[in-house]
């Protein structure tokens, strides 16, 4: 029992900065990001058996994002029922814009849907194939959903660069 | 060397982040992970009714949700069940008063009279709007769960010795319910819950008492939303299981009448309630076995959903809630 829980101290000593950091890309709260990233790892480790052969951190990063998903719909249920169903931009917690990073700003004005392919595919360096397959979407609209964030995000995947890059 | 605006963009995705896993939230992790387990492995050996996909899962925690794609996945990782009764568990059933069989190889005991759960916490923020609906369900957890004191001593040592030689095999803390000893704490209800003022969404509680539990909630992301098809959430209870809970959703309000059907092709009737989301039905019953299918249909007799369950492949894929 000793050498796997040892694993999975190691796991989950190595995962956490990555873990921390996807999760506050999602949230842009990092007291959220510090929960929903705790969260994740006890789930994994409650299914550490199962999951530890296998990988570990795509089982653990899709338990994260989809406890982010939780939480938004609960909020999206709040919005509906309060019959505000035009908010685009549920997902990011509400702290005053001197909290926040820069990138987290700017990840703010993607809808919560581009913003989770725009991690899993740039922070996770995930193909759109693999994250085309842990959203269950099809890799098309990985393609589309990512070009029209970048779009947003004023980053150009085709130039050379120096000038503007994304403000 | 010059970078493209995307490497730049990655690069500040990246950051750099100097977070750490203190000691501390590490134990912390494993002590609430091992809970999650026992407390997983309790709900879904269940006697009288309920879930599946933790996601939760919430529990799903204690139950998994049906994936998003294809929109037919239910967890259905049925681990290797016993065939009969221990010999702990037939002592139980001599000498513990209110201890009942409730399956080939699962025995149900009460709650002692008194008896905390000590790492339980009440309510935790939310709110019940409206009705709830009981299930017919049983809610299960652990011996070790609780204290030494609250159970007779033979009871609770041979349990954890069980456990912890389970553990050193296996990697991890067993729960009871994994041998089949399973404290009943409660029955499971449907309600609509509010957290933090926020308008509700359906979810299981588990009522204890009159005091009620979070347990989890349902859905992924777009359950319930116009255009979708029915989300089955469901235990990985097996075919030799006592009965658990099944819940269903349809983004459609139409529906009167459901069948809950298992894998042996028995049909259980299940409740249908159009108020805890408006514009849609939730479906839910105390379903024998395995469930393998939900048929709903609408007051002419005509089928608005039949939905079957398809086996996951693994637990990541299994794993929505």
């Amino acid at each position: 029992m000793a050498g796997r829980d040892q694993e999975f101290d190691e796991f989950a000593l190595a995962a956490w900065p990555r873990l921390h950091r996807s999760a506050y890309l999602l949230t842009g709260d990092h007291h959220l990001s510090e929960d929903l990233a705790q969260t994740a790892l006890e789930r994994t480790y409650a299914k550490w058996r199962t999951v530890r052969r296998d990988d570990a951190l795509a089982y653990c990063r899709r338990v994260l994002v989809n406890l982010n998903v939780d939480r938004i719909r609960r909020r999206r249920f709040f919005e509906v029922g309060g019959g505000a169903l035009a908010h685009a931009d549920l997902g990011v917690a509400d702290v005053g814009p001197d909290d926040r990073d820069l990138i987290v700003r700017l990840l703010a004005e993607l809808t919560e849907r581009e913003r989770r392919v725009v991690v899993l595919r740039h922070y996770y360096d995930l193909s759109e194939a693999t994250v085309a397959q842990e959203l269950g979407i099809a890799p098309g609209t990985v393609k589309s959903t990512l070009a029209r964030a970048l779009t947003k995000l004023r980053v150009r995947v085709d130039a050379p660069v120096e000038e503007e890059i994304y403000p | 060397m010059n970078q493209t605006p995307l490497e730049l963009f990655t690069e500040d995705l990246q950051g750099h982040s100097t977070a750490s896993l203190d000691p501390q939230r590490l134990a912390e992790v494993k002590s609430r992970g091992a809970r999650r387990r026992r407390t997983r492995t309790a709900l879904t050996a269940a006697v009288a009714a309920i879930v599946v996909g933790g996601s939760g899962a919430w529990l799903t925690s204690g139950l998994d949700g049906g994936s998003s794609s294809g929109r037919d996945t239910v967890a259905l990782d049925v681990a290797t069940r016993p065939t009969g009764l221990s010999d702990l568990q037939k002592r139980v059933l001599r000498d513990v008063p209110g201890a009942e069989r409730i399956s080939v190889w699962q025995v149900a005991l009460p709650e002692p009279p008194g008896a905390k759960d000590p790492m339980e916490t009440a309510s935790d923020g939310f709110e019940v709007q409206g009705e709830t609906f009981a299930t017919g369900v049983t809610s299960y957890t652990g011996v070790t769960m609780y204290d030494r004191a609250a159970f007779p001593g033979w009871l609770y040592d041979a349990v954890l010795a069980i456990e912890e030689d389970a553990g050193s095999a296996e990697g991890q803390p067993v729960g009871s319910t994994d041998m089949g000893l399973a404290v009943v704490n409660g029955t499971l209800e449907l309600a609509c819950v509010s957290f933090q003022g926020a308008d509700c969404v359906p979810a299981v509680v588990r009522n204890e008492d009159g005091q009620r539990h979070y347990e989890w909630g349902f859905g992924t992301e777009d359950f319930l939303d116009a255009g979708t098809g029915m989300e089955v959430f469901a235990g990985n209870a097996g075919a030799e299981d006592a009965p658990s809970l099944a819940v269903a959703g349809v983004p459609n309000d139409s529906v009167t009448r459901v069948e809950f059907v298992n894998t042996a092709g028995e049909i259980v009737e299940g409740m249908v309630d159009h108020t805890m989301a408006p514009g849609s039905s939730i479906m839910w019953a105390s379903v024998p076995g395995a469930l393998a299918r939900v048929i709903a249909y609408d007051s002419g007799g005509a089928v608005v959903d039949d939905h079957s369950l398809r086996t996951c492949t693994g637990g990541v894929d299994c794993e929505v809630r």
